[in-house]
């Protein structure tokens, strides 16, 4: 797990009748997409951004699961934060993860099978995804539920967003396609190194190059 | 907050005992549903092996009409039409058991519109991190592919799911032999650099692999090796007159 901020380490205080999307709190959503982005800057979550970035289509499944696990996992951990035990405190928030993915995996088993059968590869990949744990320790085990939710929302969409910014990439210039759909035509011969994992780490270390540049502050923070 | 061992104990088991409680009668409680989407989706699959299916596709009535199934035995003789107990025993964990206790195989055919039969045989093996799974449908020479349709539990997205997303590869297998000219039945091996990537040789008995998807390919060889080795006699037996 990387290095734990202090901001957020301490509880967000929250003053009385506080509005629900102050600008401490639209922080939590906005900072993950461009400062603390979890995997620019934190670096967390490398392996599932290079496994299902080959198509567009992978990166929006991966990112929407993404979203709902850590969102409701943050929620549940921030809840129960005063009761559970700090020894065992990984172990709970990893059954935590765990349960909410099966409960995920066996609704849709039951009522939409089709969707079930896209989304049973990924599960492993989300139980394994750092950025979840890293969320839970970091922020929702010491902050409140409200709090913790945009905190969750923000980090899966900070994390989704490079996905599908690398997935684009991968997709039009590996595939000649987007979703699916032909983009090049005939004369195009794609590019296989960018159907392999190795491409996706090129592409990621491009985007961290480009946001340190533009973002000077962030050069020697991580 | 301090907070004893028996608090820590407790906090654990009643944990342990909401989610396993929680998970286990969601699962009884939706155990039927589960059963019978997974039974359409088979359906849907033997189906895929010989004709396109879209998300449009009446599959119950089309399997009714034109799919039967039989169990074959070990000397390949086909048994009276047991449609239901073919089905049962097709998914993919029933039938590596059916097949270590040498038990009846399944097998079913489809009749088309032009009134041509075609063999569709059930096989199951291990990819790279679940079990991989297809269903082989064979001309009426009992040796041509006519299609294949792969099913897998957890291959990764765009490597070696492939072999169920990407028609490149799955439609690669139509028109290879299974029977070599030895008689003996060897299925299809996938390789890389077998000079033959756009697959003009239909009798080498090779097609070529996914890039970064050499286990789950190795898979998909061994399991139809493996599995249609199984109905040796039947592929063998010139029983085609069998109504």
């Amino acid at each position: 797990m990387a290095e734990v901020k202090e901001q957020e380490v301490q509880e967000v205080e929250v003053k009385e009748k506080e509005p629900l999307f102050s600008k401490k709190n639209r922080r939590l959503i906005t900072d993950p997409l461009n400062d603390d982005n979890p995997i620019t800057v934190q670096v967390l979550g490398i392996c599932s951004a290079l496994a299902v970035t080959v198509s567009v289509k992978n990166a929006l499944i991966m990112t929407l699961s993404v979203i709902f696990v850590l969102s409701a996992a943050n929620v549940t951990i921030s809840v129960l934060r005063k009761w559970i035990p700090p020894r065992i405190r990984m172990i709970v928030q990893l059954v935590v993860i765990a349960t909410l993915v099966t409960i995920v995996s066996e609704v849709l088993k039951t009522f939409s099978f089709s969707a079930y059968k896209e989304l049973s590869v990924y599960i492993g990949l989300i139980i394994t995804n750092c950025i979840v744990m890293g969320r839970l320790e970091a922020f929702a085990s010491s902050n409140k539920p409200w709090q913790s939710l945009l905190d969750g929302f923000g980090n899966a969409a900070g994390y989704g967003v490079i996905l599908i910014i690398v997935a684009f990439f991968r997709e039009l210039f590996g595939s000649g396609t987007l979703l699916g759909f032909q983009i090049f035509g005939d004369w195009y011969e794609p590019n296989g190194l960018m159907v392999m994992s190795v491409s996706a780490m090129f592409l990621v270390g491009i985007i961290i190059w480009v946001q340190r540049s533009w973002r000077k502050e962030l050069v020697d923070i991580s | 907050m301090q907070q004893t061992n028996w608090y820590t104990l407790l906090f654990a088991f009643a944990m342990s005992a909401v989610v396993a409680l929680g998970l286990t009668s969601m699962r009884e409680a939706w155990k039927d549903k589960q059963k019978a989407n997974e039974l359409l989706f088979n359906k849907s699959q033997i189906l895929s092996s010989v004709m396109d299916v879209t998300p449009d596709t009446d599959v119950e009535s089309i399997f009714d009409e034109r799919v039967t199934g039989y169990l074959v035995n070990d000397n390949g003789e086909i048994g009276e039409e047991d449609t239901e107990q073919a089905l049962e025993v097709s998914s993919p964990l029933e039938l590596k058991k059916v097949q270590a206790q040498e038990k009846d195989l399944p097998i079913y055919l489809y009749e088309s519109e032009e009134g041509e039969t075609k063999y569709i045989i059930p096989t199951f093996g291990s990819g790279l991190w679940g079990w991989i799974s297809s269903f082989v449908a064979l001309e009426n020479d009992k040796n041509t592919i006519a299609g294949i349709a792969f099913d897998h539990e957890t291959e990764t997205p765009g490597l070696g799911a492939k072999i169920k997303d990407d028609p490149g590869f799955y439609l690669d297998f139509v028109g290879e032999k299974i029977v070599n000219s030895e008689e003996e039945v060897v299925g299809v091996l996938v390789r890389k650099g077998n000079n033959d990537p756009v697959n003009n040789d239909k009798t080498d008995h090779t097609i070529d692999a996914i890039s970064g998807a050499t286990i789950t390919g190795d898979g998909v060889e061994d399991m139809l090796a493996s599995d249609l080795a199984e109905y040796r006699e039947f592929l063998l037996a010139d029983n085609t007159e069998k109504e």
